[in-house]
């Protein structure tokens, strides 16, 4: 029996540290296993009596890409048990912080994280000296989705702005009104993203996916929205647990999710344009239209250009936000501690990020529960990373390498959030 | 075209602060006209805005070197960097990354020096040790002497 092993002692351009182990034998796949060996970070744990009104801030240090989507949760949570939901220009603010850190994120994975791949690049350092234009300009994007993020988060990473019932102060309309002119430039560049994205070489691989998002009946789900499935699914956040269970898997230190205790699902970019298409404003769908996009698309692969199409609503959203915005009275409204459990889920640029906290009459945190999206993803780019290799088990070890952390890359995985990720290896026998 | 001092690094986690403190000291002391402070917090897109366009960059940063803690380094980067020198980013994006980015794109300024402090701890929530504090007032004297030197050479 011929053995042979291809080994990655890490894999770059994902965040976090894990590993990716394919097995080959007799020229047939044994399996692929996602090990993930960063250690767990006991979040919840440390959260069991702390302040209610702390969580958003913890949390936040939880992702260096994502804080906002952490704070969101945690703040959704903690006030959906106190009662409170918030209206008006504090929830529109809160969604428009949102729309900043979906444009930095997304940007950075296109361009700095994936865009390689596609075009034969070791990194983007190597493919700026052939695409220097297409370098700058998601430089360029990616620095507006920072500023949105400075001016109502306090500063690009782990804001530090948001409070529960708002934020702590909101800045003068016209800095926000400065930064709407400087997003009609970058919505101009997503056009051209999206456009450029399109042209990329997409390998032909479909997979019969159930895609999990939020929806809400009148707008692309950011903050609020229940959880549906292309399979029917239709969930009330309260009733997420009844459905989606966490599982321990032995070769990983961040737990695998699954749907009704067996379902693979997938959450993310191409889950929420695929089951919220006819939310996205009517510029994107006409870019949508222009580059062909397939409704209902399950090439993994087209992640890119569904990061490329939110980044464009993403800014439409962001320019639609500060043009119709009225400043609230107060900078937040009162919460006040009440015991009991409360939950969310909103749309981190991953997917979905659960939260779910007991918290008692003082306001002390009881208890903590947060999934994280790529934990919720594990399974499928496992399954993913199945398929594909069966396709190309024939390439050369270093090409197998290449498209399987180009696969990878497809769900544009947090490691360090879901353990609260990765090397590959792959042995051929 | 300005002169640009660049303080790197997360406030929250031990002596990588150090950047950010080493440009709080230089707030305090006379600097050439044309010299604009900045502060990143790691973010090396934000850190190739932040040095295109400027005529000189000095930027300060915790570095990870064999030298003891606290003692302070000065790297050109007229050369390509050692990437093991700095401590990566979460997205394996970081200041190294950033420079050789701005590099390739022909953004980095015609003067860019690093003046590094080599650090050691780098707890989630801690502050700076005390090796680190006691060398803020050299590394700022360092960045100064860099800011006169790139100043008395564009006036000789």
């Amino acid at each position: 029996m011929k053995t042979k092993t291809i080994k990655v002692d890490y894999l770059a351009r994902v965040e976090g540290e894990g590993a990716l182990s394919i097995a080959i034998q007799d020229n047939k796949l044994d399996h692929v296993h996602l090990k993930i060996f960063e250690p767990p970070r006991f979040f919840e744990g440390f959260m069991r009596g702390r302040e209610f009104s702390e969580a958003p801030d913890i949390t936040a240090r939880i992702c260096g890409i994502c804080p906002v989507a952490y704070q969101m949760s945690s703040a959704h949570a903690m006030e959906a048990a106190c009662g409170v939901t918030l209206d008006g220009p504090l929830r529109e603010l809160r969604r428009l912080l949102y729309c900043g850190e979906w444009i930095e994120s997304h940007v950075l994975h296109m361009y700095m994280l994936h865009a390689p791949d596609f075009l034969g690049y070791e990194s983007a350092i190597h493919m700026a000296a052939d695409h220097a234009e297409v370098v700058k300009r998601g430089l360029h994007m990616k620095k507006v989705g920072n500023a949105i993020v400075n001016l109502l988060g306090g500063r690009e990473i782990h804001p530090i702005n948001v409070r529960l019932g708002g934020f702590y102060k909101i800045p003068p309309l016209e800095k926000f009104r400065e930064l709407a002119e400087q997003l009609k430039t970058v919505r101009d560049e997503a056009v051209t993203t999206a456009q450029w994205a399109a042209g990329l070489d997409f390998p032909d691989f479909t997979q019969d996916y159930t895609f999990v998002a939020l929806s809400h009946p009148d707008e692309y789900p950011f903050n609020e929205g229940r959880v549906i499935s292309s399979d029917g699914l239709d969930l009330d956040v309260n009733d997420y647990e009844t459905r989606f269970k966490e599982q321990h898997e032995e070769r990983s230190t961040a737990l695998h999710s699954v749907l009704d205790n067996h379902i693979t699902y997938f959450v993310g970019p191409l889950a929420r344009v695929n089951l919220n298409y006819d939310q996205l404003s009517l510029l994107t769908r006409q870019v949508a239209d222009d580059i062909c996009w397939e409704r209902g698309c399950n090439n993994p692969f087209k992640s890119i250009l569904a990061r490329a199409l939110e980044t464009i609503y993403a800014c439409d959203e962001a320019i639609r936000i500060i043009d119709e915005l009225e400043m609230p009275e107060a900078p937040f409204v009162p919460v006040e501690p009440k015991a009991g459990v409360g939950c969310a889920a909103t749309e981190a640029p991953r997917g979905i990020l659960y939260h779910r906290y007991t918290i008692d009459e003082q306001g002390l945190i009881q208890n903590a529960k947060i999934v994280p999206p790529t934990s919720q993803n594990q399974r499928v780019i496992e399954k993913d990373l199945y398929h594909f290799v069966e396709q190309v088990m024939h390439e050369p070890d270093d090409k197998i390498q290449w498209q399987c952390e180009q696969a990878i890359r497809n769900y544009d995985p947090c490691i360090s959030c879901s353990t609260h990720f990765l090397n590959l290896k792959v042995t051929r026998s | 075209m300005s002169v640009v001092v660049i303080g790197v690094g997360n406030p929250m986690r031990g002596d990588d602060a150090v950047g950010l403190k080493v440009v709080e000291a230089l707030k305090k002391m006379p600097l050439p006209k044309e010299v604009t402070l900045h502060t990143n917090g790691g973010d090396a897109a934000d850190l190739i805005g932040l040095l295109d366009g400027a005529r000189a960059a000095v930027i300060c940063d915790a570095v990870q070197t064999d030298e003891p803690a606290g003692s302070v380094v000065t790297v050109d980067c007229s050369e390509p960097l050692p990437q093991q020198l700095f401590l990566c980013s979460s997205h394996a994006f970081g200041v190294a990354e950033g420079i050789e980015l701005a590099r390739t794109l022909g953004q980095l300024p015609p003067a860019c020096i690093i003046v590094g402090i080599a650090a050691n701890k780098w707890a989630v929530g801690g502050g700076l040790s005390q090796p680190m504090k006691d060398a803020v007032p050299q590394a700022a004297q360092r960045v100064a002497a860099a800011l006169q030197h790139i100043s008395g050479v564009d006036h000789a």
